[in-house]
């Protein structure tokens, strides 16, 4: 072997061995670790400003089949910013606490009300937290519905996680907004975000989601009921299901939708806009029904249909405007319309209150399901 | 035309997606982004033909040795010196925003040295290959990685949560005139055929620049540029992302792999985009050594028939790094790169008019 080969193979030797240490700075092992995996807020009860904190911190255990439920600890702490109070916990644990996998912001209903940019501010700016994180609002308080455990968690899983994107169950009466969502549509002007209410029963053994709340600008807030969440939910996410019912003349039928399109089209008159038309297009079957149908008078189920699900969304869409509130971003949608030198935004915001809206209802029923 | 061509084109595209052009051409959205970004296109791709047109009549020449044959000798040592700083520059920029963007988001506990550390040492190995090798890993890394790329960026264009409306608001400012340091920085990524004057050495075969060349670049560069600028609009909003340091990150940080391995598509996202930026950055310095080679070459460190010339350089580039890497905050960063940008005319200038007067003396000779 050559005098040069052996230096290169010391060499080689040398920079393998150095890469140990590069780990050593870096990394803490995963039992100094706490893993957050829920941040709740609520307006602070000892301080005149600012917030209570509350994080659900999943316990790691050794193996998943000796555990019967999961174990979760619970911090609190007030603060006159969310930062503040982090950093304050960060001395009542003796571990690190690792934000990477926290995946639900859990928002008092009241914080809503006030100015959000307080504590977005601090979610945003944050390297390590997730911009695909779920943003909820809560019910009586964040503190109460973190510390839910419901009955059928399981051990190593957190049901907060499945409620929304579709992980675990899906509803259309489960709205999911993600935090980017929420930062980008709360901030930009033309549209609101909505999100999901949770609650919980009487016994804290449920977490209950099937209402939403729309937030708009300077503490504006708007609560729609199931049906209206259900309503907005279609339209805007394309949520299909089970849920949607027509009565009409002692006849019952309850749909299930699987496919959803929605389109509108902002109509001006001299310059002005002056009509939102909604054209809705839905394909379904029938999924129960208190009488016995007939498949040949399937257009005639639709048609009935298509009446009492227009008239649903008429009124979600009336309300909003009463409100002054835009989920869907027509006034997203009308400044894409015109250049900005015109400052469409201004003429949008004028013509709101008197705005016409034209729903077209469209569902096209495949069949009346298994059985006549 | 040859093909490793296309791939310096398309890697410089590629590799400026994620760092400071968009956050550049961002703070001008409401003052002629759309504007500037359109003539950046075709000013880059005129700048692409005139390049490649001005190095066609000498396959296998770089543009030391025809500035040595056909210009002046006080004349073409500045000249060398200047444009090695360019290209110095422009690695030690993505290295140092690279740098931060990993401590920020992959390895917050580590410390800024050691992963400047990592990267020039990874980067000093590349820059001593030789520029054959150079050229065929290029190739492979490129192969390798582009199809990952086009999946990631599909993800991104078609994911449920982007809204077109705010791509559609950031068009309506269609009407405001460029800004010059917006078409300066949407023209860096267009330039990327610049490294020709090294590894134009290496590429023997005659190229040919014709209208179905230059409709090819003008595409790729469109789109790449139209994703650059306009789709983080989709998940951050119009107006909003000016006030972000890095709109892709959270941008691809607003993607979810619901059903992939990794549920955060960031890590997938920011790791291919490192190991493409490392390649421009190797190239880059590799590119920059090379012509300071030709400026300054002793023959003292000639030792034992080795040449270790290029040590000197390394050692000069690494010394500059820890500096420059280590001690820059983030906006002053983005302050370095928005001058850097700003003086890119300049650079493309001086290039071209040292073409030009080989071309002159070349007459003058042949």
């Amino acid at each position: 072997m050559g005098k040069a080969s052996r230096m290169k193979r010391c060499i080689l030797v040398l920079v393998l061995l150095s890469s140990t240490i590069l780990s050593a700075c870096a990394f803490k092992d995963i039992d100094r670790r706490l893993f957050v995996s829920v941040i709740g807020i609520d307006p602070a009860e000892k301080l005149d400003k600012g917030f209570k904190v509350t994080l659900k911190i999943a316990i790691p255990f050794g193996a998943i089949k000796q555990a019967s439920s999961p174990t979760f600890a619970y911090l609190s702490e007030e603060g006159e910013t969310v930062g503040e109070a982090i950093r304050i916990l960060e001395t009542h644990v003796d571990k690190v606490l690792e934000f990477g996998h926290m995946k639900t912001i859990v928002v008092n209903e009241e914080l809503l009300k006030g100015d959000l940019q307080e504590f977005m501010n601090y979610f945003v700016r944050r390297g390590d937290l997730q911009m695909i994180s779920y943003v909820t609002a809560a019910r009586p308080s964040a503190e109460t519905i973190l510390k839910v455990e419901p009955n059928t968690e399981a051990p190593a899983s957190i049901s907060f996680f499945n409620f929304f994107g579709g992980t675990g169950t899906e509803s259309p009466f489960i709205v999911t907004c993600y935090l980017f969502e929420f930062r980008r549509d709360y901030f930009s002007k033309g549209i609101d975000p909505v999100l999901p209410i949770m609650e919980t029963n009487e016994d804290k053994s449920e977490l209950i989601v099937n209402k939403s709340i729309v937030v708009g600008e300077k503490g504006k807030t708007l609560e729609l009921d199931s049906i209206l969440t259900k309503q907005y939910n279609s339209l805007v996410h394309n949520a299909s299901g089970f849920s949607y019912k027509v009565k009409e003349d002692g006849l019952q039928l309850l749909l299930n939708i699987d496919k959803i399109d929605t389109k509108f089209k902002i109509l001006s008159d001299d310059g002005r806009p002056s009509k939102v038309v909604l054209t809705i297009n839905k394909v379904g079957f029938i999924g129960e029904s208190n009488k016995p149908l007939s498949p040949k008078k399937l257009p005639y189920y639709s048609n009935l249909a298509e009446h009492a699900l227009k008239s649903k969304v008429h009124e979600l869409v009336m309300k909003l405007q009463k409100e002054q509130l835009d989920p869907f971003g027509f006034g997203l949608r009308y400044r894409t319309m015109r250049l900005h030198s015109s400052d469409p935004y201004k003429l949008w915001e004028e013509a709101y209150p008197d705005i016409e809206f034209d729903v077209v209802m469209k569902i096209h029923l495949k069949s009346t399901g298994v059985t006549e | 035309m040859n093909r490793f061509l296309y791939y310096f084109i398309i890697l410089n595209l590629i590799a400026n997606i994620v760092v400071e052009v968009p956050k550049i051409l961002m703070d001008f959205s409401e003052r002629g982004a759309v504007t500037s970004i359109a003539l950046a296109l075709i000013i880059g791709v005129a700048l692409n033909w005139m390049i490649i047109n001005a190095f066609k009549p000498y396959p296998g020449r770089s543009l030391p040795e025809l500035l040595q044959l056909y210009t002046p000798k006080w004349l073409n040592k500045p000249v060398l010196l200047y444009l090695s700083a360019n290209w110095f520059i422009a690695g030690l920029l993505s290295i140092s925003t690279f740098t931060l963007l990993l401590k920020r988001f992959l390895t917050p506990e580590m410390s800024s040295y050691i992963i400047v550390s990592s990267f020039v040492f990874l980067v000093s190995y590349g820059i001593l290959m030789k520029t054959n090798s150079l050229l065929n890993s290029l190739e492979i890394i490129l192969i390798l990685n582009i199809p990952i790329v086009l999946f990631l960026i599909a993800k991104v264009y078609f994911d449920q949560s982007m809204d077109w409306d705010y791509v559609k608001v950031a068009l309506t400012y269609v009407n405001n005139w460029p800004n010059y340091s917006a078409v300066a920085a949407a023209l860096y990524p267009m330039i990327g055929i610049v490294n020709i004057v090294i590894f134009n050495k290496y590429l023997i075969t005659k190229v040919n620049m014709g209208l179905k060349q230059l409709l090819i670049i003008f595409l790729i560069g469109g789109l790449t540029l139209f994703t650059t600028y306009f789709i983080p609009m989709g998940y951050i909003g119009f107006g909003l992302s000016d006030k972000l340091q890095y709109p892709w990150i959270l941008t691809s940080d607003s993607v979810r792999l619901k059903y992939g391995l990794i549920e955060r598509f960031i890590f997938i996202f920011l790791l291919i985009f490192l190991s493409l930026s490392f390649l421009n950055i190797t190239i880059h310095w590799h590119v920059a050594q090379k012509l300071l080679e030709a400026v300054y070459r002793t023959k003292k460190l000639i030792i034992k028939g080795k040449d270790l010339n290029p040590y000197l350089w390394i050692i000069l580039f690494w010394g500059i790094t820890f500096i420059v890497a280590g001690r820059m905050t983030e906006y002053q960063l983005f302050l370095v790169g928005k001058y850097f940008f700003n003086q890119m005319p300049l650079f493309t200038a001086v290039l071209i008019a040292s073409l030009l007067l080989i071309k002159r003396g070349a007459k003058k000779h042949g």
